[in-house]
């Protein structure tokens, strides 16, 4: 054997072969052991029992029919007829809902939360003690079935109905409610949404009788029966907080239509329908227990993952559908989708006043006639988003139009900037005193923010302004709305049922927080403080009318588009109805 | 080996106690007011916030609150979350097993596959088998979690049906996001076993092994990949501190609990003390973990001792 055979032969040994046989039998031998192994880490985490026993509860129903209706085939036909109807009425009415919603809850317990979302889900365990539902404007009762305000709009008399239980069978009385103020107000509990709803002129409340309290403010608060309608300020059972303590919140007790079961953070919140419940708001047109057997509330941020699950019928409703994929949705018959127009403010723009050259009023003015929202809507939103043109919804009692007072015209925005001295340069931006008019748009992380302001810029730049897009996540942001030296535009909506919801954006108190446009008039702020402390709503929006007259005559908020909150569900979903701030009741929903 | 490992416990704790003074330093550092960012929208005036933050302890000098934090940490007391009030160590002990589950499972996929992705590539050298391997090793590892998580979504549950999207508990919502986390380790692993053990097929002990006449698998299982697991062991220590960092966007996108989920909720609301906490924890596993890998080397390699 020479050399060169000599090295074939060891490197044909070197090559290591193992028949195909072989490697099949190892490969499946080490998948298997991979599988054990995560089914063994499976069992080791603390969900499988309760998950696998939910998924078996939402089958169990159909399953449970299906039985029945087997059963009833060897009585005669009439009858089988009919128990089949009942037996399938009943297991298509009940059954468990899964909702998927797009926000964690910061803190499950509502009256100390800060999170609004925390109010969707407490919705259904919970009944305020005022109600407002969407498209309407009117209060109905709620637990108090009437009340009387003072003349002086300090002092709020509520009288409660008297055959009301929590969950725990505690009664509910004019003693829950002062309890629950109570509660509130204490510093020491560190209640955040709830104690900013009471407000910070709150001072007590006191006992009338058994069903009536007085709720009593140092200073007039119009607002306080609208924030009333909140679940924020709900009733909570004394007993189970007394017993409980910190443990509370692992044994939440209202007196809505679904009773809590458990919460696992980062993944759902239990609910189950409360038997007892016999004291629904007459808008319902009925009374009685749920029809649901209970919900799964899912927690799902991720929007593609939220339309997957309801894709694959994981999930019956979820909430916050991309705008993008809405026609995909009203285009299938399997699914249907709820448009709900939201209160408040809507989607705007505000200009900083205090950051040259934005402190001018005429290039703000400019700025006013370059952006386009009737054009920007129609772009990225066509038949789900309505363009603004007050800065309050137009659902708002409130609401008057300004379209005709800023109607998109580039040539008007021209010629405001050249009286304001900044004259168009050779590249296409304007410049003053050999300064180009470079303005910076400073917004958080937002998925219906992005492609809006784009929009703006690429409009803006038509008219020569060039604008810089800065983004800053969370808690970041909030030292520089606060400061108000970097940014010349930021992006601002509202949440809020009452037109004192002016008072966050406009007013001077609120300058380093919502304020981002850093505005002060002493004549708008005493327009907005007068319209906090009058109770008559026409004699409001009067004031509050004015207030937007200079508001806008200032040129410091850009309506662009309104804001709704898009329901996706599955076809056989009905009964869904909806807050004043669209946030979802169950009680009347059906599956089937 | 006792004293070795007495020396790297004790080195373990100036480790976490600089870890400790780092992420307080930057989160308070960080601009933005945890006080604000809980009330955003509600209104509240600057007397609230105020009596808020008192409550909350956030009005003292910086090194005072991290003394006190300290301090009830040597005690067990890891503080509560500024959110919902909740003990940290409370908050932590939920979502942990729910991370480890996670991260456990992507581990075993991802050493599975890598292993086997690996010992056929470096068996088919040169091959168009070969090829196929490190082609799908490299793709794994470019690819983001959430873009892999999505497209799993997208395949799995959407279209076959044979997965759900979301959820923890049971078996058959762990599979997707496993895979999601562990794809970029298996394609690591893929690649570094493949270079591994074609260095060690070269070695003259696997030629005598194979001229003693031994089967290519036995060769393989008994020799070969021994010595090419060190390499291996040491990537799997270093690569654990990734799969938790990646456990953060699966958790998102699969909406499951778990710790990543709590750490990114804590961080863009600045509360502190789960923050704290959960980097602290991190930081004892991480440790832990590559104490454990340095021990396993002992294991596999004999000639490994330590003094």
């Amino acid at each position: 054997m020479d050399t060169d055979e000599a090295r074939k032969l060891i490197e044909k040994i070197r090559t290591i072969n193992i028949s195909r046989r072989g490697f099949l039998r190892g490969t499946a031998l080490a998948a298997g052991t991979a599988a054990a192994g995560s089914l063994l880490g499976a069992c080791g985490g603390g969900e499988a029992t309760p998950a696998a026993t939910e998924t078996a509860a939402a089958t169990a129903t159909p399953t449970a029919a299906a039985t029945e209706t087997a059963a009833t085939e060897t009585a005669t036909a009439a009858a089988t007829a009919a128990a089949t109807e009942t037996a399938a009425a009943t297991a298509a009415a009940g059954g468990i809902l899964n909702y998927a919603t797009h926000q964690e809850p910061d803190n499950i317990d509502v009256n100390i939360a800060a999170f609004a979302g925390v109010n969707r889900i407490a919705n259904q365990m919970y009944d305020p003690l005022v109600r407002m539902i969407a498209g309407d404007t009117k209060l109905y009762p709620g637990l108090a079935t009437r009340w009387e305000v003072s003349d002086d709009v300090k002092e709020y008399t509520l009288y409660l109905r008297d055959d009301v239980k929590f969950h725990d069978d505690t009664p509910f009385n004019a003693e829950a409610v002062q309890f629950t103020f109570d509660r509130i107000a204490d510093p020491a509990n560190k209640s955040m949404a709830g104690s900013a709803a009471l407000g910070p002129s709150y001072d007590h409340c006191e006992i009338v009788d058994d069903f009536a309290v007085k709720v009593v403010f140092k200073d007039p608060y119009a607002a306080f029966l609208t924030e009333a309608t909140e679940t924020f300020l709900a009733p909570s059972s004394p007993t189970a907080i007394k017993t409980y303590g910190d443990e509370y919140v692992f044994h939440l007790t209202g007196t809505g239509p679904f009773m809590f079961e458990e919460y696992v953070k980062g993944s759902h919140v239990s609910m189950v329908r409360n038997p007892n419940y016999n004291w629904a708001p007459e808008f319902w047109g009925r009374n009685g227990p749920a029809k649901l057997e209970g919900i799964r509330w899912a927690i799902v941020p991720e929007p593609g993952t939220r339309t997957a699950t309801l894709d694959t019928g994981e999930m019956d409703i979820i909430e916050n559908i991309l705008p993008t994929d809405v026609q995909r949705y009203v285009d299938d018959p399997n699914f249907h989708v709820d448009l709900v127009d939201a209160p408040g403010s809507p989607r705007v723009f505000n200009i900083n006043v205090t950051k040259p050259p934005t402190d001018d009023l005429k290039v703000r003015q400019a700025i006013m006639h370059a952006i386009n929202s009737p054009a920007i809507c129609d772009a990225l939103w066509p038949g789900v988003f309505e363009p603004a043109d007050c800065p309050m919804e137009v659902s708002m009692q409130c609401y008057k139009s300004y379209a005709d007072l800023y109607p998109p015209d580039p040539v008007k925005a021209g010629q405001l900037l050249d009286e304001a001295g900044w004259t168009m340069g050779a590249n296409g931006i304007r410049e003053k005193n050999g300064e180009p008019l470079h303005l910076i748009f400073l917004f958080p992380p937002d998925n219906e923010e992005d492609e809006m302001v784009q929009m703006a810029q690429a409009q803006m730049k038509e008219v020569g302004i060039d604008v810089e897009i800065m983004q800053q996540a969370f808690p970041t942001i909030f030292d520089s709305w606060a400061k108000g030296e970097i940014y010349h535009f930021a992006t601002f909506f509202y949440w809020w049922n009452d037109p004192s919801v002016l008072y966050a954006e406009f007013h001077s108190e609120r300058s380093p927080y919502e304020n981002f446009s850093h505005y002060m008039n002493p004549e708008v702020d005493r327009l907005i403080d007068q319209g906090a402390a009058i109770f008559d709503m026409d004699e409001r929006c009067k004031i509050y009318q004015q207030a937007m007259d200079i508001i806008m005559g200032d040129a410091i908020c850009k309506p662009i588009r309104g804001k709704r909150q898009i329901y996706g569900m599955q076809a056989n979903v009905t009964g869904l109805r909806w807050t004043s701030v669209t946030y979802p009741m169950l009680y009347d929903v059906t599956k089937g | 080996m006792i004293k070795y490992l007495i020396r790297r416990l004790l080195i373990a704790i100036p480790v976490i106690v600089i870890v400790s003074v780092l992420v307080f330093s930057m989160l308070h550092m960080m601009p933005g007011d945890p006080v604000m960012v809980m009330m955003r929208g509600t209104n509240a005036t600057p007397e609230q916030i105020e009596t808020i933050r008192k409550e909350l302890g956030l009005d003292d000098p910086i090194h005072v609150q991290y003394g006190k934090y300290m301090w009830r940490a040597l005690h067990g007391d890891f503080g509560r979350s500024l959110r919902n009030n909740r003990p940290v160590l409370e908050e932590i002990s939920k979502q942990l097993p729910n991370t480890m589950q996670l991260a456990g499972a992507a581990l075993s996929f991802a050493i599975i596959i890598g292993l086997t992705l690996g010992t056929l590539a470096a068996m088919r050298r040169n091959t168009w088998i070969d090829s196929l391997c490190m082609l799908g090793a490299q793709v794994g590892v470019s690819l983001p979690e959430f873009v892999t998580g999505l497209g799993l979504i997208f395949l799995f549950s959407l279209t076959l049906g044979w997965f759900p999207a979301t959820g923890s508990g049971g078996v058959e919502r762990l599979v997707l996001p496993a895979l999601a986390l562990g794809v970029a380790f298996a394609a690591i692993t893929a690649r570094l076993v493949r270079s591994s053990l074609t260095e060690v097929f070269a070695q003259d002990y696997i030629l005598v092994a194979r001229a003693k006449g031994l089967a290519g698998r036995l060769v393989v299982i008994r020799h070969a990949m021994k010595n090419a697991l060190i390499p291996v062991v040491t990537i799997i220590g270093l690569q654990f501190g990734n799969l938790l960092g990646g456990a953060v966007v699966v958790e998102t996108v699969f909406s499951r609990p778990g710790l990543g989920r709590l750490a990114v909720d804590g961080i863009l609301s600045k509360d502190f003390p789960l923050v704290q906490g959960t980097v602290l924890l991190s930081a004892v596993i991480y440790v832990a973990i590559n104490l454990i890998i340095d021990l396993l080397y002992a294991a596999i390699d004999p000639r490994i001792r330590y003094e």
